[in-house]
């Protein structure tokens, strides 16, 4: 595999619910600064913003990666969380493992995998209980982008 | 394209304008669901006061954000939609009233324009 055209760090701190959202809008920020479909970009934020704020509420945060390729946009939630031990589960709409108190400020909808499945081309996620998560999301260029 | 002015309710943030053009508004305390849900130049409804409101709107490039119900905004959710121009209010009304009054101004079917800018009238 060729090296990509650009590779971006983002580090997310366990709920740290003020600063939460910015490594999605900085990427948001850098694709359209690339001058990327606003369409792509959208869905690449969407992607970026689950899966940042999933490492703020249940991966005691992690490591965000983008990185841009010739084919596709590929993004990586690295976690230092408990794993998801029921990953069907987790895919499901509405089902959540969140706090009382994280859901009355609106998140913890059990949408967060869902929406990210709707707006990439590829979703892989490695889970182990204890050993955190690693979640790969692509988002295609070109002729073959959803 | 719909123009509303916003006389039902009291900037938040010092980038607002008088009049805001939009298509539509979406009610909602479910910030994913929001993110699934709602349309860009939409008008969004919400109670949150946190700053997480802005990202949400940055993303789905809404046209303005209303917290209805006499919430009190986070200084630093005002920070962050001056820094990211996403028209910001507050109102003492509930959100039904402000979906009423919404709804009068909405007449459908035309192009969506810059999120929360009348740029040619």
């Amino acid at each position: 595999m060729s090296a990509p055209l650009c590779k971006k760090e983002f580090y997310i701190q366990k709920f740290d619910f003020e600063h939460a959202g910015k490594a999605a809008s900085d990427a948001r920020k850098l694709l359209m600064d690339y001058g990327f479909d606003q369409q792509i970009v959208r869905r690449v934020a969407i992607a970026a913003y689950e899966a940042e704020m999933n490492m703020v509420i249940h991966g005691y945060g992690g490591t965000l990666i983008l990185e841009i390729n010739f084919e596709y946009i590929q993004l990586v939630a690295e976690d230092n969380g408990p794993g998801i031990s029921d990953l069907k589960l987790a895919m499901q709409e509405g089902f959540s493992t969140a706090s009382d108190e994280i859901r009355e400020i609106g998140f913890g909808a059990g949408m967060g995998l869902p929406n990210i499945k709707r707006c990439v081309n590829f979703l892989g996620i490695e889970t182990k209980p204890g050993r955190g998560t690693v979640v790969t999301m692509r988002v295609n260029l070109g002729p073959d982008a959803l | 394209m719909n123009k509303i002015d916003m006389s039902l309710t009291e900037p938040a943030s010092a980038n607002t304008v008088g009049e805001v053009c939009f298509h539509g508004c979406i009610v909602c305390d479910v910030l994913s669901f929001t993110i699934a849900h709602a349309e860009k130049g939409q008008i969004w409804i919400t109670h949150h006061t946190h700053p997480n409101i802005i990202a949400v709107a940055v993303l789905k490039e809404l046209a303005a954000v209303i917290v209805a119900g006499g919430g009190k905004p986070d200084p630093e959710t005002v920070r962050r939609a001056e820094e990211e121009k996403i028209p910001f209010y507050v109102s003492s009304r509930q959100a039904y009233d402000l979906v009423k009054w919404i709804a009068s101004h909405d007449t459908h079917g035309e192009e969506i324009p810059r999120a929360g800018v009348c740029d040619n009238e």
